[in-house]
């Protein structure tokens, strides 16, 4: 993935978070991304649930470039863009290449 | 009982775990057992939503049975909802019988649907280890390690045990792996006391069964079978048989239907009841099965149409709907067809609701040549053959919305909402 297709699928994924954005009242909206160990790649959805009802999680883009140089490179254009929080899951013990720093605090169910 | 004479093998049919909610699990990092998920079509036609699967928690905590509608669901946090991605699920059963190649060869797997196989395992599975058990459970795991999704195996000595074990007992177990045998049929097929359970008895052939006495799998085991075929016909041998766990049909046989047909049905998004719009989809989905013969390389010479009213109007004409059939040309054109379906159309409705719309295209022979009509001139009958094909190569190469007609941008028209579905729901193409 070079820089200008990083940027655009970038874009891409903020828009399409956009898109299902509806600024509701009492709902929470965030990004999450998956680091999906079977098929190797790395998935976007965007969640949004109201206080105290269903969680609605819709697919939003599927990485295949399974880089987590390339990923964290992604996670900082996709920051730059958008205020959304960014939930992570199957990062427990994965560390963001450049500061060393920890992806995931905590383990899921999964793990 | 003697079975001795009764083919002996090993069959294992093997199913996913809820298999669309798996798969959305999977992908988003979570453990499909222990997750409250819903996979909900959110399609047009869907009423609100309609929900295709639920997880195996959903079910167990708040009672969610597929197909419920979205206002069945309880507002609970816990709650996932999801919408459907049937591409994804489509590769995901590709990659799943590409494991089960590794158990059987190519020539004994047979997939049943999007997430059932049936494997003959009669040769290959002192392969992989001491028993059918050992070998179900490591074709469990295989799955489990490789893809994140849980298999549910039905153990068999013909297809019929092996459907039998799972849908009765493999979904109950502790290992999700379940076995009749001919030793175990009075054990465990004359104790199923509810008809339905059982493959291949519905809700109707269970009332026809209850008339004649019949209330259970004991009972249907020990009746006259004479009395059964007179009854029920071919379908009462078949039953008698299942009762004893006989199942003599060969898998490798493939079955040739005797006639093939090409269709397309669909459930209108609303009540139509403008003949105008109720035209326009029946020309819509008219062109696409005419698309769908050209594909085959094939000529129809039967048509047929099938309308179902709405609710409403069901009650106030005591009539469900009306399904005719004409005989046409060898044809496979567009235009030829759709004025056919239009006439029938004309013809038999009398202003009612309608909901649902099918349209099969039947007598299919290949396509070896056009047969030319004296009537019409030569130039504009070739123009116009070559008018749909290029229409055809168009849509192969840019997309089915790359060339509609004007029409279908009216009110009322399906088309193009209905293209980015695969079995009508979201394939989810756009989010790769």
């Amino acid at each position: 993935m070079n820089d200008q297709i990083l940027k655009r699928e970038a874009k891409l994924i903020v828009q399409r978070c956009q898109d299902q954005f509806k600024q509701r009242r009492q709902t929470r909206y965030w990004i999450k991304v998956v680091n999906d160990r079977y098929d190797q790649t790395y998935n976007f959805f965007f969640n949004y649930q109201r206080l105290h009802q269903v969680e609605r999680s819709v697919p939003v883009r599927t990485i295949t470039e399974f880089d987590l140089h390339r990923l964290e490179l992604l996670i900082q254009e996709i920051k730059r863009l958008t205020e959304f929080n960014i939930e992570y899951e199957g990062f427990y013990h994965f560390l963001w290449p450049s500061s060393q720093r920890q992806i995931q605090k905590r383990g899921n169910q999964v793990e | 009982m003697d079975y001795s004479h009764e083919p002996h093998g090993v069959y294992f049919l093997i199913d996913n775990k809820s298999f669309y909610a798996s798969v959305e699990c999977v992908s988003r990092g979570l453990e499909p057992l222990k997750t409250c998920l819903v996979v909900m079509s959110e399609a047009d036609n869907t009423n609100g939503g309609l929900i295709l699967a639920t997880s195996p928690m959903a079910k167990q905590l708040f009672h969610i049975t597929n197909v419920s509608r979205r206002r069945d669901l309880p507002d609970d946090p816990r709650l996932i909802i999801v919408p459907p991605r049937m591409n994804l699920y489509i590769k995901k059963n590709l990659q799943i019988n590409t494991i089960f190649q590794r158990f059987v060869a190519d020539e004994d797997l047979y997939p049943y649907s999007i997430d059932e196989s049936i494997l003959d395992l009669t040769h290959s599975w002192r392969l992989f280890g001491s028993s059918p058990q050992q070998v179900a459970q490591l074709i469990q795991d295989t799955v489990h390690k490789e893809l994140g999704l849980r298999l549910t195996v039905g153990i068999g000595e013909n297809p019929l045990q092996a459907k039998i074990a799972l849908d009765v007992y493999a979904k109950h177990d502790q290992n999700f792996i379940g076995q009749v045998t001919y030793a175990t049929v009075p054990t465990k097929l004359w104790t199923i006391s509810n008809l339905v359970d059982v493959w291949s008895i519905g809700k109707r052939t269970a009332r026809h069964l209850t008339r004649l006495g019949i209330t259970n799998l004991f009972e249907l085991a020990h009746s006259n079978p004479y009395m059964l075929v007179q009854e029920m016909g071919i379908i009462g041998a078949q039953l008698f048989a299942l009762a004893w766990g006989i199942d003599r049909s060969k898998l490798s046989q493939r079955i040739k239907p005797k006639d093939k047909s090409l269709g397309n049905s669909q459930v209108l998004p609303r009540d139509y009841s403008q003949q105008t719009e109720i035209e326009l989809v029946i020309k819509e989905i008219g062109q696409q099965v005419a698309a769908r013969v050209r594909h085959h390389h094939q000529l129809t010479s039967c048509l047929s149409l099938s309308i179902g009213f709405a609710y409403a109007a069901d009650t106030d004409t005591k009539r469900s709907g009306f399904s005719h059939e004409c005989k046409l040309e060898p044809t496979d054109e567009s235009r030829l067809i759709t004025e056919q379906l239009l006439r029938l159309f004309r013809q038999f409705w009398q202003g009612e609701a309608i909901r649902n719309i099918a349209v099969y295209c039947s007598r299919l022979c290949a396509n070896t040549g056009e047969q030319l009509d004296l009537f019409t001139p030569l130039h504009r009958q070739i123009k116009q053959q070559q008018f749909d094909h290029v229409v055809d190569q168009v849509r192969a190469k840019f997309g089915t919305t790359s060339l509609v007609m004007a029409s279908s941008l009216l009110r009322g028209g399906t088309l193009i909402r209905r293209s980015a579905l695969v079995g009508g729901h979201n394939g989810g193409n756009s989010f790769e």
